[in-house]
């Protein structure tokens, strides 16, 4: 249960908050799935993000740690990328003001495309460089109920991307909890946010929420320094809106949907590898997911349609403008067959098109994936889980030029590929925990990697290159083995986690490169195979969410 | 002479680790040990996982707290009612000979009735009621259908063959979570 707390934020300067949190206590479990009841039951957070399955937070198979909504408000953070540089097992670079790239174990670019950012499941990064946009994100912190932080390979529950790790954030239920805040928050560098969450019971079965926020600040000195170097003039002042409607509505005791309509903008000076970009995004989406609690099990649905548009498409000096529709259909069903086996099997359409320069240049991904969790003993789990891709992608329209390097018939290209997470976990007593895992995932290359139709300036030849992708791009593959150890510390109420990993990157890409980017007809880099040995421990969160203590001691240690 | 000392004291104090260790035994022999007493947190848990139960009425419930050994003590601690997940839950002291005719839907085995246990169970599947217990070895021995415990940490353990006599069922998501035997 939430209360209704003053919160104050101190942000760079003076701050001003005030905030009203309110909570019902409301946990009748009609719906199939609820959090919160369950959370409440069982005394620690509820994740879907390990197998797909519902499960105790400290039972799940994965190295993954679970930001609350507590941690996040006593982190004082303002922002995603500040709530996760917290982690010892996040990097987080803010290259200019606003923008922020975040990986895990490494590899961290601007645009890095290894990390699969969800939001209550739908994917929010974004497809053209298969980046993530965090002003972009349309949830305030207020409204996040926890974030799900995965380290290491997860394809075979997410899909592409899930390369490095995957960060699911979810917020709370427009139905069972009644959130509402309003934020104000000043600072140094002309910063001006607000934010404001309103949750409405429209009827016994039926919750909605709305929230809505945004930031304006100015751009530093330095960006203003490196736009007039390069573009001859300063910098964008960084700035961002978005709002989300949030609706649930229980169609009968062991049925429920659940919408989702959002819309966000943001600008600000990207710097991508050494070039720089200043284009408008602006986001929306839409998301219908229908969940019930059915004679063989938890079976759920979702349908939804991202959008993505950078720039104005009808300005021919915009470089890179382009518009970008995801949308994917999924289905899975949750099934506890016998005491000490529960079986998830799901599937999931994908379509992803990209308009840009006069093409359109677009995939289908068809997919199938099963997870086996079988509790070999009350103290021993083993989890087993795969899935196979099939991306076929293909190409229309126009090109920029007409010395453009490939012709449409080279887009029709198809790969296949399986993925597995295998993972055992043995509590050797109340306290300690063990985890064993294997792993073999999958990074597609992205949308610009595969074929973006742009002509570039490029100040260090006086003159423009075509930045045109490569149709036979090959997916990043990557295996990891990793031994984890927890031990629940009961004088402070919180928890140790150690790790050792072993991963191996084949086919790895980098956008790192401005010859190659801007030098050839390759957007990308490709850096062959790559090899990591790691070790990591944390106190990285309260043992039993009671009484969380936001303390982070972490010793990230990767040797390449 | 320093090693007889320390020789004596040595064989000293074995001999009194062993007269503590024979006094233990006989006390554990034929002192009646008390048994633990459900919790604040344990009602908490059974209160929520209540919520999880198919077909149960929302809101105020009346449980069936079964008299006898422990009965007093799981009254007082469940004093007004217990709140929690949307259900409250009222304590109704019911005779075991009454039980069966009390139309009772929840009914909570205190600890101490383990005689009580087969005749609980079948007034349970008369009934179509769930029986909730701290004392695992009534769901151990599949006469109770759910075993709640908190400490060190929460556990749930559900007895199939009780929850299928008695026509019990769960929601799904609370299914996968907990262990069934």
């Amino acid at each position: 249960m939430i209360r209704g707390n003053p919160i104050t934020h101190l942000n760079r300067g003076i701050a001003i908050a005030f905030a009203g949190v309110s909570g019902l206590a409301g946990q009748a479990t009609a719906e199939p799935l609820n959090r919160g009841a369950l959370e409440a039951l069982f005394e620690e957070p509820v994740t879907l993000s390990a197998t797909g399955a519902p499960q105790r937070a400290t039972e799940a198979p994965v190295n993954m740690t679970i930001i609350t909504q507590e941690e996040i408000r006593r982190s004082g953070a303002v922002d995603l990328p500040g709530v996760l540089e917290r982690l010892a097992t996040v990097d987080v670079m803010r290259s200019t003001a606003g923008q922020a790239d975040v990986s895990i174990r490494g590899y961290n670019e601007p645009f890095s495309p290894r990390l699969l950012v969800l939001l209550n499941g739908r994917q929010v990064y974004l497809d053209d460089y298969g980046r993530t946009n965090w002003d972009a994100i349309p949830v305030q912190l207020g409204e996040i109920r926890q974030i799900e932080v995965v380290s290491g390979p997860s394809t075979a529950l997410f899909g592409f991307n899930a390369v490095a790790g995957v960060v699911n954030i979810i917020t709370f239920d427009a139905l069972e909890d009644d959130i509402d805040q309003v934020m104000m928050r000043a600072g140094s560098h002309g910063h001006y946010a607000g934010s404001a969450i309103w949750t409405a019971r429209l009827a016994e079965n039926l919750g909605a929420r709305l929230s809505l926020g945004g930031f304006d600040a100015q751009a530093s000195a330095g960006d203003d320094d490196l736009a007039l170097a390069f573009f001859g003039t300063e910098a964008v002042d960084p700035n961002a809106r978005s709002v989300a409607l949030n609706a649930a509505y229980d169609i009968a005791e062991n049925i429920r949907a659940d919408f989702e309509a959002t819309w966000s903008s943001s600008e600000r000076l990207d710097r991508f590898a050494t070039s720089l970009v200043d284009l408008p995004y602006e986001t929306s989406s839409l998301k219908i997911a229908l969940s019930a609690d059915v004679a063989p099990g938890l079976l759920s649905a979702h349908i939804y349609s991202n959008d993505l548009a950078y720039g104005d498409q009808d300005d021919a000096t915009a470089f890179g403008a382009l518009d970008n529709r995801t949308t994917v259909a999924a289905i899975a069903l949750v099934a506890k067959l016998a005491p000490a086996h529960t079986l998830r099997i799901a599937g999931e359409y994908r379509r992803n098109e990209l308009a840009q320069g006069g093409g359109d240049l677009g995939y289908d991904v068809y997919s199938l994936s099963g997870m086996w969790n079988w509790q070999a003993t009350p103290a021993l789990a083993v989890t087993t889980a795969a899935r196979y891709d099939l991306l076929e992608l293909e190409r229309s329209g126009a090109f920029v030029s007409p010395d453009f390097p490939f012709a449409n018939e080279d887009y029709d290209q198809s790969f296949s590929e399986w993925s597995f997470n295998l993972g055992a976990v043995y509590r050797t007593s109340p306290r300690d925990t063990l985890r064993l895992g294997a792993a073999r995932g999958i990074g597609s290359p992205s949308l610009a990697e595969y074929g973006f139709n742009v002509i570039a300036p490029d100040p260090s030849i006086g003159g423009v290159v075509i930045v045109a992708g490569d149709p036979s791009a090959a997916p990043t593959i990557v295996s990891n083995l990793e031994f984890g150890w927890d031990r629940e510390i009961s004088t402070i109420d919180g928890r140790l986690r150690a790790a050792v990993f072993l991963q191996r990157n084949e086919n790895l890409r980098s956008f790192a490169s401005r010859q190659e980017h801007f030098g050839s007809t390759q957007p990308g880099r490709r850096i062959a195979s790559a090899a990591d040995r790691g070790l990591r421990c944390a106190w990285p969160r309260a043992g039993s969410g009671r009484a969380p203590r936001p303390v982070q001691l972490g010793c990230p240690i990767c040797v390449g | 002479m320093v090693d007889g000392i320390s020789s004596r004291s040595a064989e000293g104090a074995r001999m009194s680790a062993r007269s503590i260790a024979v006094l233990w035994a006989v006390f554990i022999m034929f002192v009646p040990m008390a048994h633990a007493a459900t919790t604040p947190r344990d009602l908490q848990a059974i209160a929520r996982a209540v919520g999880f139960i198919n077909g149960l009425p929302r809101g105020a419930v009346d449980v069936a707290i079964v008299d006898g050994p422990g009965a007093d003590a799981l009254i007082n601690a469940m004093g007004r009612g217990v709140s929690a997940g949307g259900v409250t839950l009222n304590p109704r002291r019911i005779s075991l000979a009454r039980l069966a005719q009390s139309g009772a839907r929840i009914i909570i085995v205190p600890e101490g009735q383990g005689a009580a246990h087969e005749a609980i169970a079948a007034a349970a599947r008369q009934l179509n009621a769930v029986t909730l217990s701290t004392d695992m070895a009534c769901v151990r021995s599949g006469r109770c259908v759910v075993g709640v415990a908190t400490s060190p940490r929460v556990e749930i353990v559900v007895s199939r063959a009780a929850a299928t006599a008695s026509r019990v069922t769960f929601s799904q998501a609370f299914r996968v979570m907990i262990r069934e035997i």
